[in-house]
């Protein structure tokens, strides 16, 4: 018997002695402890717990072909069949971000290494919001004190430096002229940007990061969407245009987005007859596509691709002639982005293909100018650690400039009699880069940056390296401070009064402050910046060396639930040089405000009132003439006191009215906007009588009105 | 929002009543269900050390209550104190996620005694500390939009961009994981408090419809979130009472006490429905 209890007692004991307790801990991929992560079986769910603080967890098992399961949200549930596990060893669990989490990490990962250094950031809010834009991306950004736009165009000029020195890059491709009714001299009213299609505009107003090339300014980046929230279609109609806009989901988070303009001018001109005298004509049609495809969980595509076919007709004088101005422009682009997301880094390669055919005649001058341009680039963007993270990258970029043109044999000749020849022009350039660019967030409060690129010489071209730093300090959640400097390169963009690619260069130092605490925000900033290289304004004015310091500042401050003002001034202190020459610089300002008001009520209406004050333009004057009885036009003489002589101050008054109107799944939006309402008279150039002994001067916008509707289908 | 404070408040002290009426008509809190939690604790035999986040919904709430009776907010702030010294040592996202969910209370504890400024000072710093959250799951997202939407009566004048952030949070909270109630339910909140002007209440029955099919937690945990569910039962009435639609209040309202028989909420609303 005593064996029998013996025996019994044993199987009995055997359930007892195979209860074990299984010991281990549950990490992410980044070795990191996961804290409450549930730890059960999967026959035995009731016997689950949680891991402590430091991921560890013990588990009592009393059956091996059960499974140990671990989840947590946010990972994959990860599931060992007990049998595989030796029970006296401790467990190490890794879990790895589910595909959904990862998705989000990717497009964290879109996001700019250098994004801590840019100034501003708008999104497609932003824009419309915007108390100056009128709906335009580029536009928005001369509210900004940074913008030294004084020509009433898109085309951004940041910081007292001209245009062509700022780039615009749209998905990691510079987009060179971004406006549409360019005129011959490159000033646009509009971009070729469509909100719309927009995620994310950063503005880099100083100091453009070295992950792009070929500018010596500023650098305005542009990212489009690459999630669609909702189904939309708009349909516009306005006093000068009539336009559609499609927004339609597919599978697997893809999207397309289809868009078309038609611009007329007979309305708008009807209605500002007073203030259009000497437009005739315009028209634009364009048709834009935005297509975004999620191929796999790592990889996605874009293509962005734009067409559009543009002119006017408008009456222009120019030295002493008078005649019409004719312009006609076909533009087909296309900028494609491949990104593939690796387990710690993002690679991408970008590619964009940029044609225009541009005709255009005044007087004697008949210019055809056919541009190409093809850009590839390929970057990688690594994750070396939580804090550190490095960029590094190649770049081709190909232009091409084709001029076939009649050119006056003398410049102040203009009529159509005057004698004039014809040339033929070819001229291209390659531009080789390579760069490295990192990014150490050193702790919560400090971050640096720091990048060099320099170009692969090819055809005869100048080996140059630019190079720049870049140190964040955050104070405290409300305030930043940005120290950065470095010396660019990049070339000038050929027009037809200079049909050459000319390497320009400068050197930069900029401060940014930035401070925000609730309805308040206040930036300010200092900078110094010295810029080289030929700069060809027009056939009798080029600048080789200029200088500028600038201080700006900005106050926002939002009250009474719906009311917004903004104030901004800016000190420029620009002198150019030509040969030893020293002058005043064409956007040497004492005082540059931009102040708005704006009402937002959404139940109500949305009410912007914008204000900018400037001194004049300096230009250089005629200082005689004498008689070219070759041709019977009178040769003008410009005075050796380069920019003596300084338009009247600038003053211009813009409000402008919305309402937004919400029925279901459609909106209807009205707008209205009156410019320059107290029809000032500012002046943008003199112009001069036959002999040069009178001048009258041409006016830039004069009183305008402009209003339209939107209709929305949300869906 | 009022008369769910005043619930809140008769829940522990029929008293001190009337000083709830600063708080905006938008927001639905609920004690977490403690049946669930007990059902959790139950079935985790080995709790460890981390005995401060064990059951800490329950006593972010409780605090929170004890504060209101108070007048005070010394309970919050001690908690406070308490998970913020434990993040300095085990630098973990559920304890950031539980310091936000505890300013969110905490602002609306100052809301009820009429100060404005550090009510929007509690719940911009819940925000922040959300949004510090590097690699956010469902539950953060779902967390940053309840905050959001409450701090959108502090900012009148930048309402549209709290608004897109606040479909940007959600979108993400449901994208996510499209099983978690919290982000329906803060969905459908943020639905169900917009004008119809706006498109607002369209779509907040079918998002409080999936809120109260799905499970307070998956597998439960007591170191997660769990509120959601009450809230859902809560607004879904009110909707359909809002709506008249009486038949269907009537059916969520069984509904709704079956599952939280002890809710003050829910049977609150019952004086609503007699008679229809």
């Amino acid at each position: 018997m005593k064996y029998c209890i013996l025996i019994l007692s044993f199987f009995i004991s055997v359930p007892v002695f195979s209860q074990s307790l299984l010991k281990g801990v549950v990490k992410d991929s980044n070795d990191n402890a996961v804290f409450a992560a549930n730890v059960y079986l999967k026959n035995n769910p009731q016997k689950g717990i949680v891991t402590d603080l430091d991921g560890n967890f013990s588990l009592s098992i009393n059956n091996r072909t059960d499974t140990l399961i671990v989840s947590f949200i946010g990972y994959n549930t990860t599931k060992i069949p007990l049998y595989s596990v030796s029970i006296n060893e401790f467990l190490n669990v890794v879990l790895k971000e589910d595909s959904h989490t990862l998705a989000e990490v990717f497009i964290t990962a879109r996001d700019p290494i250098s994004e801590k250094f840019s100034v501003v950031k708008l999104g497609k809010l932003n824009i419309y919001l915007n108390p100056v834009s009128q709906g335009d991306p580029l536009k928005a950004i001369t509210s900004l004190p940074a913008s030294t736009t004084t020509d009433e165009s898109a085309n951004p000029s940041l910081r007292g430096s001209s245009a062509d020195r700022t780039r615009v890059i749209l998905n990691n491709v510079p987009v060179y002229n971004p406006v549409r009714n360019s005129q011959i001299n490159g000033i646009g009213n509009f971009s070729i940007l469509n909100p719309e299609i927009i995620n994310k505009q950063y503005v880099y107003a100083s100091n453009p990061p070295l992950i792009y090339g070929n500018t010596s300014a500023g650098l305005i980046e542009i990212e489009t969407i690459n999630d669609l929230p909702v189904n939309q279609l708009q349909l516009s109609l306005s006093l000068a245009s009539v336009g559609a806009f499609l927004s339609q989901k597919i599978k697997n988070k893809s999207f397309i987005q289809v868009f078309g303009n038609s611009q007329f001018s007979d309305v708008f001109i009807g209605f500002n007859k007073a203030s259009m005298k000497i437009l005739n004509s315009f028209f634009t049609k364009d048709l834009g596509v935005n297509f975004h495809s999620n191929i796999r969980k790592r990889l996605s595509f874009n293509s962005f691709n734009y067409f559009i076919h543009e002119g006017y007709d408008v009456n222009v004088e120019e030295f002493t002639y008078s005649g019409k101005s004719l312009s006609e422009k076909t533009r087909i682009f296309t900028v494609n982005n491949l990104k593939y997301n690796t387990e710690n880094g993002v690679l991408s390669f970008n590619s964009g293909i940029d044609n225009s055919l541009k005709k255009f005649s005044f007087g004697d001058i008949v210019s055809d100018n056919r541009t190409n341009q093809i850009f590839t680039s390929a970057d990688y963007k690594w994750f070396l650690s939580k804090n550190i993270t490095l960029q590094s990258g190649v770049s081709h970029d190909y232009q091409r400039s084709e001029f076939s043109d009649s050119i006056p044999v003398y410049y102040y000749a203009l009529s159509p009699e005057s004698p004039n020849y014809h040339a033929d022009t070819t001229i291209f350039n390659n531009i080789l880069e390579a760069y490295l660019y990192f990014n150490w967030n050193i702790n919560d409060k400090w971050t640096l940056s720091s990048g060099m690129r320099s170009n692969i010489p090819l055809n005869s071209q100048s080996f140059y390296l630019s190079s720049q730093m870049g140190l964040k300090y955050r104070i405290n959640k409300n305030q930043s401070f940005l120290l950065s400097g470095g010396k660019y390169h990049n070339y000038s963009t050929p027009n037809y009064y200079s049909k050459k690619f000319i390497l320009l260069s400068s050197c930069q130092f900029a401060l940014d402050y930035s401070f925000q605490y609730k309805n308040t925000s206040l930036t300010a900033a200092t900078y110094y910046k010295n810029e080289k290289g030929e700069q060809i304004i027009n056939f009798f004015y080029s600048v080789d060396n200029q200088s500028t310091f600038g201080i700006e500042l900005f106050y926002e401050q939002s009250f009474r639930k719906y009311f917004k003002l903004t104030f901004s001034n800016t000190f420029i202190n620009q002198t150019g040089k030509i040969n030893n020459t020293s002058f005043k610089g064409e956007k040497d300002y004492n005082y540059f405000i931009k102040t708005s008001l704006n009402y937002i009520n959404p139940k109500l209406f949305s009410l912007t009132l914008a204000y900018l004050g400037r001194p004049g333009d300096y230009y250089t004057p005629v200082a005689f003439s004498f008689f070219n009885n070759q041709i019977n036009f009178y040769q003008p003489i410009f005075s050796n006191d380069i920019n003596s002589s300084r338009y009247r101050a600038y003053n211009r008054i813009d409000v402008s009215i919305s309402r937004y109107f919400k029925f279901n799944k459609t909106a209807l939006i009205t707008f209205a906007s009156l410019n320059n309402i107290l029809n000032t008279k500012n002046e943008s150039r003199v112009l001069y009588n036959s002999d040069y002994t009178e001048t009258h001067l041409d006016n830039f916008e004069l009183r305008t009105i402009y209003f339209g509707i939107a209709w929305q289908l949300n869906y | 929002m009022t008369h769910l404070l005043i619930i809140l408040l008769f829940s522990v002290n029929g008293e001190a009543l009337d000083e709830v009426n600063n708080i905006p008509d938008n927001f639905n809190i609920s004690p977490i269900n403690k049946t669930e939690i007990s059902n959790c604790l139950a079935q985790s035999d080995n709790f460890q050390s981390d005995s401060l986040l064990v059951d800490i919904q329950s006593k972010i709430y409780n605090a929170f209550v004890k504060d209101r009776i108070s007048q005070k907010n010394n309970a919050l702030n001690e908690l406070s104190i308490q998970l913020e010294t434990l993040y300095k040592t085990k630098n973990q996202n559920l304890i950031l996620y539980w310091r936000s969910y505890l300013q969110f209370y905490s602002s609306i504890n100052y809301l009820s005694k009429g100060d404005t400024r550090s009510a929007e000072n509690e719940i911009n710093k819940g925000i922040e500390l959300m949004k510090s959250i590097e690699k956010k799951n469902s539950e953060d997202y779902a967390l940053l939009a309840m905050l959001q939407s409450f701090s959108i009566q502090f900012d009148n004048s930048n309402a549209m961009y709290i608004s897109e952030d606040i479909n940007k949070s959600v979108n993400s909270a449901i994208s996510l994981d499209s099983s978690n109630l919290r982000a329906w339910y803060v969905s459908a909140s943020s639905d169900f408090y917009t004008p119809e002007q706006y498109g607002g209440g369209k779509k907040a029955e079918k998002y409080l419809l999936k809120a109260i099919s799905l499970p307070a937690q998956r597998i439960q945990n007591g170191y997660l979130p769990s509120w959601g569910k009450e809230e859902s039962y809560v607004l879904l009435i009110s909707l359909y009472i809002q709506n008249e639609k009486w038949d269907l209040a009537k059916k969520y309202f069984q509904e709704g006490i079956a599952a939280f028989p002890t809710s003050y909420q829910i049977n609150q609303l019952s004086s609503r429905l007699a008679g229809k």
